[in-house]
């Protein structure tokens, strides 16, 4: 079975490549580089998990402050729950009802982060692999992915 | 009832539904709509484009949080997800921009055609249902030119597992159609993408959920102006199944590197059923 010889090369230290995978990984440390990336540079795994996770974090936590702020103001009844629609996603019009104090527009602050997250984690990306892995390939490949994004995002109106 | 007591089961229902979701979603790598939209609709009586408001909201929170679990444990390729993320955005613009005006009025028959598609890409999963892990897979000369093949550690067979990657040009195809799909309907494909890595690249099934989770995000942060704009997306709604899915997912990632990768598989399988049957009743327009 054929190893890629590039990606493993640095950590099998030339080793054969008639070894089978399932004896030449015994040895091996859970955590394997699958990357080319000169060691103790930044991964774009390691960049990617730690920007989606304050992505998310932080977005949940704002639009657990909403429904909060909309209790302690003035509880909404199930009705009112299930009727309550229509953010204004004008940029203007949130940030309004956020100083307003209004809790449902601090949901919509929250899914407005919660949206950019996975874009964020993009571009990123695009950034980790042009500078810490040095990989200019995937930095196009991923330069490409965020233009369409973004493109489909504002087509998609 | 006291009326606060009756919201606050009112959201702890739309929560327990999302926690569920959360862990099914995380798993499969469908991001959990396949919980929601059925709870949210038939058993609160709440209208399907709201559901589906909140089932887009679910998939951008469990493909994040529970990716970031998957990601910085190595078993999501990044690699594949990205080169693969090409096909499927440009699938989206070509799907919503140049074939929705025109397919616009016949959206029934495009859930209908999708259900059935599904139903039958069960037959090769079931196929291999109990496979652990795929054997005498070769790179192709694409794999090898990205860099596409890669290893995890398994928890559950406690050693590290080197996969090759196989079928890249099939693997497109899927992608741009999983990508035309969300481009038309408007939901996130996720079973494309598991079946695009399952059946074409004949990647480890644990990698593939978790890849396609990675990718299910920007899918759908990519089409989520729609549901905005039409307000959709509802604040007492979201806020509830944002919170709860997260929990759910972080339980789910958990729970996934432990399982073998045929009950993921099983797992997967299951929701594919369920996903194409909800496909046909929509079409059909059936209230389950």
């Amino acid at each position: 079975m054929a190893l890629d010889v590039e990606a493993t090369s640095e950590l099998e230290n030339g080793v054969s490549q008639a070894r089978r995978p399932a004896e030449a990984t015994e040895q091996r440390a859970p955590r394997v580089k699958t990357s080319s990336g000169a060691p103790g540079r930044l991964q774009v795994q390691d960049v990617a998990a730690w920007s989606l996770r304050a992505g998310v974090i932080t977005s949940v936590s704002v639009m657990l402050l909403g429904l909060l702020v909309s209790f302690l103001r003035h509880p909404p009844t199930v009705q009112q729950m299930e009727h309550t629609r229509n953010f204004d996603y004008r940029f203007t019009a949130l940030l309004s009802g956020i100083l307003h104090g209004d809790g449902p527009s601090i949901v919509g602050l929250g899914v407005f982060l919660l949206v950019l997250t996975p874009i964020a984690r993009v571009a990123i990306s695009m950034v980790t692999f042009a500078i810490e892995e040095k990989d200019r390939l995937y930095a196009v490949i991923t330069f490409f992915v965020l233009a369409m994004t973004l493109v489909s995002l504002i087509l998609l109106h | 009832m006291v009326e606060p007591v009756r919201s606050a089961l009112w959201l702890g229902e739309v929560a327990a539904a999302s926690l569920a979701g959360g862990v099914v979603g995380s798993i499969s790598g469908l991001g959990g709509g396949i919980v929601i939209v059925p709870v949210l609709t038939v058993i609160m009586g709440l209208p399907i484009q709201v559901a589906i408001g909140a089932s887009l909201v679910s998939v951008i929170a469990v493909s994040s949080g529970a990716g970031s679990v998957y990601v910085k444990d190595r078993v999501t390729n990044v690699r594949i997800a990205m080169f693969l993320e090409l096909s499927t955005a440009l699938g989206a613009i070509v799907g919503a921009g140049l074939l929705a005006p025109i397919l616009q009025s016949h959206t029934r028959v495009l859930y209908i055609l999708f259900g059935l598609v599904l139903l039958t890409s069960l037959i090769p999963v079931l196929f291999k249902i109990a496979e652990e892990l795929p054997q005498g897979v070769q790179n192709d000369r694409l794999a090898t030119r990205l860099k596409l093949n890669g290893s995890y550690f398994d928890h559950r067979l406690n050693r590290t597992v080197e996969y090759n990657v196989t079928g890249i040009p099939a693997a497109l195809g899927y992608m741009f159609s999983a990508g035309i799909i969300s481009g038309l309907l408007g939901i996130g494909a996720g079973v494309v993408k598991v079946l695009a890595h399952e059946i074409a690249m004949k990647v480890p099934t644990k990698v593939s959920t978790a890849t396609s989770n990675f990718m299910i995000g920007v899918t759908a942060a990519a089409g989520a102006g729609v549901y905005l704009h039409r307000g959709d997306v509802m604040p007492f709604i979201v806020a509830p199944v944002a919170a709860a899915v997260l929990l759910g997912a972080y339980l789910g990632t958990k729970l996934m590197e432990r399982l073998s990768n045929s009950r993921v598989r099983q797992i997967f399988a299951g929701a594919l059923g369920v996903v194409g049957l909800e496909m046909l009743s929509r079409g059909f327009g059936w209230r389950l």
